[in-house]
């Protein structure tokens, strides 16, 4: 192969990439307005997109459901999904592993932990209004283990395996603490706990999406920034540092990213599993790990992925919203082995 | 020119290499470090790297290596470890790019992907460009390592041992492409090998190691003896040269 026809091959393999990267933004598009549609009143897809692109010709009852009832649970889906597997695509990258993500490496199990303080015992922050208290508590906690997490990795003789082993400890440490809390639990207090944990998009409200919103645009330009070392880090640790980079800073810098975009999404809708895990490994599937494509494209399959199971989740059982926790598990779970087969096959 | 004094490398506090000081390895030179296993081989290429904390002087054409920021550092040093990670969606070209993008350079690369493709041509493994990593067998992965840690242009080429996992016919190609590399562009090469003979016909100097010490430095006709052998490696064997004058050892018997 001559250098000319290897560099025509490169540019194509960057246009092909570009092109699914704009493929998976117009589903995610579709995705949205499917999922404002769906739901006890039926709406037409026109329907929708005409209230959404000219509310103040619509009439009001329509209006309200369309801009109150419906936008706010399906834009949460999207970023609470774009944050998430942006979150653990970074996680996998900086920790080399595969299986790494915020429900995997306790950020969940520490939110539970905060809301079933707030919840259980009412102990919170004391400054905040009642209404914020939990949301409050699992936010603290979440960023909170995850900064836990990033600092027992800087003990001596720690690497990234044995953050991985600390993370998986830490699961277990929280889970053990919350069924404490269940355990002593008013019978109220418990079924609130059981069902904040199962993760629910009926938490969303606008000033909640504007905090996820600008956590996100927050984290951008620092993400953008870091892709061409994060590429660099995925030929180890060694070769990277002898490219010069500080893997150290580097890692340090993602977790305070996946901090920031995992405490804030689980602080609103609870625990929702798996979009962190299968995000990043549907993204590295269709772009490869040049991180320039790769982070976005992690950002648009997790906010496509939890955008269908919104979908779904009002379509499981009719008249009634499944927690978007449980359908993100069940549709997941088939979609994440379909694609380690995939991966198993083209390998 | 390389030169090195009062070198020493250890992990935390202990010490693995002490002090010692070589004379200086000059422009378009393969030097191999040899020794037995843990003889600290890795361990001072990785210190020459800036990889493991180092004291005393390393000094490259009067800029003094030692306590240099990694970042500085990578203008002039590049170190290729053992072996690619596995699992990688990347593609070859990408990965050059990525180590050009990625360090931190003086001047801004226009266009570095050309650049990584010239060196994969002259390589001669431009074909395996759009190839992904995980496609690649051994002997390719390591010309491959070798254009990642090439495409930077370094003065210094660290190599951790390039060949212990490729048949006999990749082990030549390797080397001899180290050796043409290193000539024509005016490298100073390090590199770790356990095969004497391999580092007798490619290196134009041994340093051999034993215990973290320096226990010889010279050409493989000087370094090379029955004597060294049993001191070193505690084995009787025998140094022979073949029909075409090429170095071979040939171990006879474990010395107890």
């Amino acid at each position: 192969m001559s250098v000319a026809t290897a560099a025509l091959g490169y540019r194509h393999l960057l246009l092909r990439r570009s092109a699914l990267l704009l493929l998976l933004a117009v589903l995610l598009a579709t995705s949205l307005v499917a999922d404002v549609a769906t739901g006890p009143s039926s709406l037409g897809f026109s329907d929708v997109v005409r209230v959404l692109l000219n509310p103040d010709a619509a009439a009001r009852p329509l209006r309200v459901i369309v801009w109150d009832v419906r936008l706010p649970y399906a834009v949460m889906a999207v970023l609470v999904g774009a944050a998430l597997a942006l979150a653990g695509a970074e996680m996998q990258t900086v920790l080399n592993n595969p299986l790494a993500s915020p429900f995997t490496l306790g950020v969940s199990s520490a939110a539970s932990l905060g809301a079933a303080l707030a919840i259980v015992l009412g102990v919170g922050l004391p400054w905040l209004p009642q209404d914020w208290l939990l949301t409050a508590n699992a936010f603290v906690f979440a960023f909170g283990s995850m900064l836990l997490l990033q600092a027992l990795g800087r003990l001596r003789g720690a690497g990234v395996e044995a953050v991985v082993l600390f993370g998986i400890a830490l699961v277990f440490a929280f889970n053990a603490a919350v069924a404490l809390l269940q355990f002593v639990a008013t019978e109220q207090a418990l079924q609130q706990l059981v069902f904040w944990s199962m993760g629910s998009l009926a938490r969303a409200t606008w000033p909640r999406i504007a905090v996820l919103a600008l956590a996100l645009l927050a984290v951008t330009p620092f993400c953008a920034r870091a892709a061409w070392k994060l590429t660099a880090l995925r030929l180890g640790e060694e070769r990277a540092l002898s490219f010069g980079i500080d893997s150290r800073k580097l890692r340090n810098g993602a977790f305070l990213r996946v901090s920031l975009l995992a405490g804030v999404s689980v602080a609103f809708v609870g625990t929702i599993g798996f979009v962190g895990l299968v995000g990043p490994h549907a993204a590295r599937l269709m772009v490869g790990e040049d991180h320039r494509f790769f982070l976005p494209a992690a950002a648009l399959s997790g906010a496509l992925l939890l955008s269908l199971a919104s979908i779904a989740s009002k379509l499981v059982v009719p008249g009634l919203l499944v927690p978007i926790g449980i359908v993100t598990a069940l549709v997941g779970v088939p979609v994440f082995l379909a694609l380690v087969l995939t991966r198993g096959r083209a390998g | 020119m390389l030169a090195i004094s009062e070198f020493s490398v250890g992990y935390g506090r202990k010490l693995v290499i002490p002090p010692f000081a070589l004379a200086p390895l000059p422009r378009g030179s393969v030097t191999a470090l040899v020794g037995p296993n843990g003889a600290g081989k890795s361990t001072l290429l990785r210190g020459l790297a800036g990889l493991l904390k180092a004291r005393g002087s390393a000094r490259l054409d009067g800029v003094e290596l030692v306590g240099l920021p990694l970042e500085f550092r990578a203008h002039h040093i590049a170190y290729m470890p053992q072996s690619l990670p596995h699992g990688v969606a990347l593609t070859v070209i990408e990965t050059l790019v990525g180590a050009l993008r990625a360090s931190p350079t003086d001047q801004p690369v226009p266009d570095a992907a050309a650049q990584g493709l010239q060196l994969l041509q002259r390589i001669g493994i431009a074909d395996l460009a759009l190839r992904r990593l995980d496609q690649l067998s051994g002997g390719q992965k390591q010309m491959v390592g070798l254009a990642q840690a090439l495409v930077r242009r370094p003065r210094v080429l660290l190599l951790d041992e390039p060949t212990s996992a490729l048949d006999l016919r990749f082990q030549l190609a390797v080397m001899e492409l180290v050796r043409e590399l290193t000539t024509e562009c005016g490298l100073i090469t390090v590199v770790v090998l356990h095969d004497l003979a391999q580092a007798a016909r490619h290196a134009d100097r041994l340093v051999v190691l034993a215990g973290g010490l320096l226990q010889a430095d010279g050409t493989p006709e000087e370094v090379l003896t029955p004597d060294l052998l049993a001191r070193v490696y505690g084995l009787s064997a025998r140094v022979e040269r073949c029909s075409r004058g090429q170095i071979q050892v040939l171990p006879d018997a474990a010395l107890s």
